[in-house]
């Protein structure tokens, strides 16, 4: 079959009614449900998962995808309204696009990161339609190696988030990367750091660590604030709107964020969050403007929107063409796959082209229809706003740890999450940065995994890393990034320091 | 409004009083009630899309209309299983969670991990089985498996194994062929997908997994199976000869799945999920199920699956025993 | 010179601390030593979480030694009070820590749908929303539509409590329709 036929039988599938509807009542939850702190879209999809049981899998999927691109997008509108990031991937979203909301410009902040975030979806969605089977084998040809590579440049993306301390942004990395140590080791089944307590076994898990850092740590710091002049979203959007011209602007940044997204999307493991932290500090250096970003500047927004939402459909082609899903989200969908008793795969496209198709095209449609899903939810939750603080902070609480608890249905990391909550608040107080932790968090357990996988795989060569050539390429990639990062500091330290 | 909200607390507070009350009441008259009355939580020990959640979603989806009651699943993933089945045993033992009890959880047991143990479990339903197989990238040169073994012996440790971990019942195996002269290298991949990839993409030469998981990719023409590590080859792949044939004594490390509850739950609430579980199991959806990834096994009562499931731990733990350094990663 | 003893403690005890934790956890890595030597050559279990601690001792110490240095040689820039720093009621944070960890204490043994309850009152009340019924309005119907959504549409497996509250969770479930 030919691909005309192939997307026209896709379209009509796509635009059948019952998928159609589900997709756009998928696109509603998963918007809601990112915008609520704590609740994140991988809860959204494992809550919504047996509903997907009565729906054709057809239908299954496309409810899935709805629930996937706009949750992705929806933590952004917690993230610049009131600076609690609603999913992991949203955390760049607040560095750049809360401060733009205190100035009064969040009906900017948010009119650029949709439009980031639509771009990105849409693009990685192309490239699933129509890139998918090649980009699959490319994908195939990586490594553990080439993995642990990129997860080194995403540790590294760390130095763009320090502001002016190194030591103290690298400090909070490794305590991130030490507490990601925590539990059974992935290789050889030895408990670490348990002190014996078997809850510590199952580990600490960074959705849990996020929330409670930035979710609930931001609520116990607003409650311990006398004055309430900042108080969550109190301020008039006072005006300034997104011209065409603004969003033109930042194409650039859009377009850098979006390949970054596309690639990070494949890699298994490291999903939106890691992309979209790649992409602001990739940002932050290759926008000539890197000293002002933290303050709201339109590019430090825009990146990592687009290329949170370029991994949705980059991600989906290893579980589409390969059967191997990379992420929660897309292992989510291939349960609701295997429920129904389909194998994703190669042999998908061949015995069942019709939802395959469907799947790439409601994926396309998804992201464009994502634009109004969006701009409603945003404007039904800034009236949100207008509630009391002190009952908006109880039930941000409530949803945080029904969101920690969702992640592994462990009450021990409500525990966890109400800690790192008090120890989010503390940081705070002391100025002590607590994104580089989060980020170590999300890349230990996979930077541990593939450097010692590697390692099983090379006999136990460390040398491998440098000369097998895409990974010595990528850390390369990552020490040019260091220096590049490090070297105004490390002039001014020169100029600095007495003769 | 202000009114309207007013008269809403008030109602709900007296009937929140009242509910309490009657909770209160109800707590001790338990014993009475008809069982089941209240959805029966499963909790599935790995994560969405392994096989273990699989098996959970499809027993409590078909055993739904039989029990009357939902069987919502939920993910206690951690631990290889065992966070999951700490989960059970920490719930109230009166037959309202089921919990995944596989094999991978049982050697982690036997390899020191939690304190849990095959008494601290009734075990309800055997819903699968399974023997582990090799299982090769299609373009390997290594056309049967006389032929991988012969490379192995004359290259010791060059044929790289995909596997789940050290000191699991994959890494028993590679060092059971290691004594008898086939030295491979155990590449542990901790996470499923990524142990898939590894051999398809020619990154290992071979992969040892239950057939039910890389079916797909068996059907796809991206593998094919080389050995049954079973006493009878295996009933899918009748020209792929079992380890026994090949004269070796490594059948007893079998891939089972069951449903468990904690030990101290009521014989009779026993009695009823056991009897809707094993109607689920003979109906037709589910034996088309465990066909599709072939995991079909006798079924078993409560008994004698507790007797498999604490013989599977006594064998696991008498192979630590003959392989001391297994732990350590030594192949 | 005369460094001011706050100040001195302020910058060196936390990366002190911190070094500190990290040279105890190196011994403490498994609660058996003996399971992480790995006679695959280096790369045991033990040796990620090893070089990670050893990265948070280098770093703690750098972070050290630059405010030692910073006290020894002060840039004369750093002043010590921001006059825009928010106000902090170190009271009401305390109570409000409290109150968040007792919640998760409390999630196991009386049952999700009371610890929120109880916590969400407490928390308007810390908060400085006292209307009674206002209160017990939103503490109320709040509790219920979580609930709701959660445990009846979402079917999350909420800790139901130990011993009578379980029977009293059941019940409460029962009258909102989720079981």
């Amino acid at each position: 079959m030919d691909l005309v036929s192939l997307l026209t039988q896709g379209i009509a599938g796509t635009f059948a009614p019952y998928n159609f509807a589900v997709m756009v009542i998928g696109l509603i939850v998963g918007v809601v449900a990112g915008a609520l702190p704590g609740i994140s879209f991988v809860n959204a999809m494992a809550m919504a998962l047996p509903f997907t049981y009565l729906m054709p899998p057809v239908a299954a999927m496309t409810f899935l995808g709805g629930i996937y691109v706009g949750g992705v997008f929806g933590g952004s509108i917690s993230a610049i309204l009131i600076n609690i990031p609603g999913t992991p991937a949203s955390l760049p979203s607040c560095w750049d696009g809360y401060p733009m909301s205190r100035r009064g410009e969040s009906g900017r902040a948010l009119a650029i990161a949709i439009t980031a975030s639509a771009v990105g979806g849409l693009m990685s969605a192309l490239l699933l339609t129509f890139g998918a089977p090649p980009f699959a084998r490319i994908a195939l040809t990586f490594d553990q190696p080439e993995f642990f590579a990129a997860t080194i440049l995403g540790i590294v993306s760390v130095v763009a988030i320090a502001k002016e301390d190194a030591w103290r942004s690298f400090l909070s990395l490794f305590m991130g990367l030490a507490v990601a140590t925590v539990g059974i080791d992935p290789l050889y089944g030895v408990a670490r750091f348990s002190f014996g307590v078997p809850a510590l076994e199952s580990g600490v898990n960074f959705v849990v660590v996020m929330i409670g850092l930035f979710a609930i740590g931001e609520v116990l710091d607003l409650i311990c604030q006398r004055q309430d002049q900042s108080a969550l979203g109190r301020r008039r959007d006072g005006g300034r709107r997104a011209g065409l011209a603004d969003l033109w602007s930042v194409k650039g940044s859009i377009a850098r964020g979006t390949g970054i997204g596309c690639m990070i999307g494949v890699i298994p493991g490291a999903g939106a969050t890691v992309g979209a932290v790649i992409a602001y500090g990739v940002e932050k250096q290759a926008s000539g403007q890197g000293d002002r970003f933290g303050t709201g500047v339109d590019a430090g927004l825009a990146a990592p929107e687009s290329a949170k939402n370029a991994t949705t459909g980059a991600a989906m082609i290893p579980l589409l063409t390969l059967g191997i899903p990379g992420s929660a989200a897309t292992a989510i969908m291939l349960a609701a796959l295997l429920i129904h008793g389909i194998n994703p795969g190669p042999l998908l496209f061949a015995t069942d082209p019709r939802l395959v198709y469907t799947v790439f095209v409601s994926m396309i449609v998804a992201n464009l229809l994502m634009i109004v899903a969006g701009v409603a939810v945003a404007r039904g939750f800034a009236q949100l706003m207008r509630i009391p603080p002190a009952v908006l902070g109880a039930f941000i609480v409530v949803l945080s740890v029904i969101g920690a608890f969702g992640v592994r249905n462990n009450i021990f990391d409500i525990h966890v999450c109400l800690a790192f909550g008090v120890a989010g608040l503390v940081m705070k107080r002391f100025d002590f940065p607590s994104a580089p932790l989060v980020l170590g968090v999300i890349l230990g357990p996979l930077a541990e995994r593939y450097f010692l996988t590697s390692l099983a795989n090379h006999d136990d060569r460390v040398s491998v890393f440098v000369t097998r050539p895409i990974s010595a390429t990528i850390l390369a990639m990552a020490l040019a990034f260091l220096a590049w990062a490090m070297w105004p500091r490390m002039t001014r330290l020169w100029r600095r320091a007495p003769a | 409004m202000a009114v309207s909200s007013r008269l809403v607390s008030v109602v709900s507070a007296k009937a929140l009083v009242g509910a309490v009350c009657a909770g209160l009441a109800a707590g001790s008259a338990m014993a009475q009630e008809k069982f089941p009355s209240r959805p029966i939580q499963v909790i599935a020990t790995f994560g969405a899309g392994g096989g273990a959640d699989l098996m959970a979603r499809q027993m409590s989806r078909l055993a739904e209309p039989i029990l009357g009651v939902a069987l919502p699943v939920s993910n206690v993933a951690g631990a290889s299983g065992t966070a999951g089945l700490t989960r059970l045993l920490t719930n109230s033992p009166d037959g309202y969670t089921v919990a995944t009890l596989i094999a991978l959880s049982v050697s982690a047991w036997a390899s020191n991990i939690s304190t849990q143990k095959p008494d601290d479990f009734t075990i309800v339903a055997m819903t699968q089985d399974s023997p582990s197989m090799l299982f090769v990238p299609t373009n390997s040169p290594h056309k049967d498996i006389k032929a991988f073994l012969e490379h192995a012996k004359a290259n010791p440790g060059k044929l790289k194994v995909a596997t789940s971990g050290y000191g699991t019942q994959d890494d028993i195996t590679l060092i059971y062929l290691e004594k008898l002269g086939y030295k491979t290298t155990n590449v542990p991949f901790a996470r499923p997908a990524e142990r898939y990839a590894a051999p398809i993409g020619g990154h290992v030469d071979a992969i040892y997994e239950e057939p039910g998981d890389v079916a797909q990719f068996v059907k796809a023409g991206q593998m094919r199976a080389l050995v049954t590590f079973n006493d009878e080859r295996h009933f899918a792949f009748r020209d792929v000869p079992s380890s026994k044939e090949l004269g070796m004594q490594i059948s007893d490390l079998p891939n089972f799945r069951t449903l468990a509850v904690p030990a101290a739950t009521p014989a009779d609430r026993v009695k009823v999920l056991a009897a809707a579980f094993d109607k689920v199991l003979d109906s037709p959806e589910w034996k088309k199920y465990c066909e599709d990834t072939y995991t079909c096994t006798q079924k078993l009562t409560p008994e004698q699956a507790k007797a498999r499931v604490k013989a599977f731990y006594e064998t696991v733990q008498s192979y630590q025993k003959r392989f001391p350094d297994m732990k350590k990663g030594t192949n | 010179m005369a460094v001011p003893a706050r100040r001195a403690a302020a910058g060196l005890l936390p990366p002190l601390l911190i070094l500190a934790a990290a040279l105890w956890l190196r011994g403490h890595v498994a609660v058996d030593p003996a399971s992480l030597r790995a006679s695959r050559g280096l790369f045991g279990p033990g040796f990620w979480p090893m070089l990670m601690l050893a990265g948070v001792a280098f770093c703690a110490a750098g972070w050290l030694a630059m405010n030692v240095v910073a006290l020894l040689w002060p840039s004369g820039r750093a002043t010590d009070a921001d006059p825009q720093a928010p106000r902090y009621d170190t009271l009401r944070a305390i109570v409000g820590v409290g109150l968040a960890l007792a919640y998760g204490a409390a999630i196991p043994v009386i049952g999700f749908g009371f610890a929120t309850l109880l916590f969400v009152v407490g928390w308007m009340l810390l908060g400085g929303y006292r209307r009674p019924l206002g209160v017990a309005a939103v503490a109320l119907l709040g509790v219920a539509g979580v609930l709701w959504f959660f445990a009846g549409i979402a079917l999350m497996p909420l800790d139901l409590g130990k011993g009578a509250f379980e029977g009293a969770t059941v019940a409460v479930y029962r009258l909102l329709r989720i079981y």
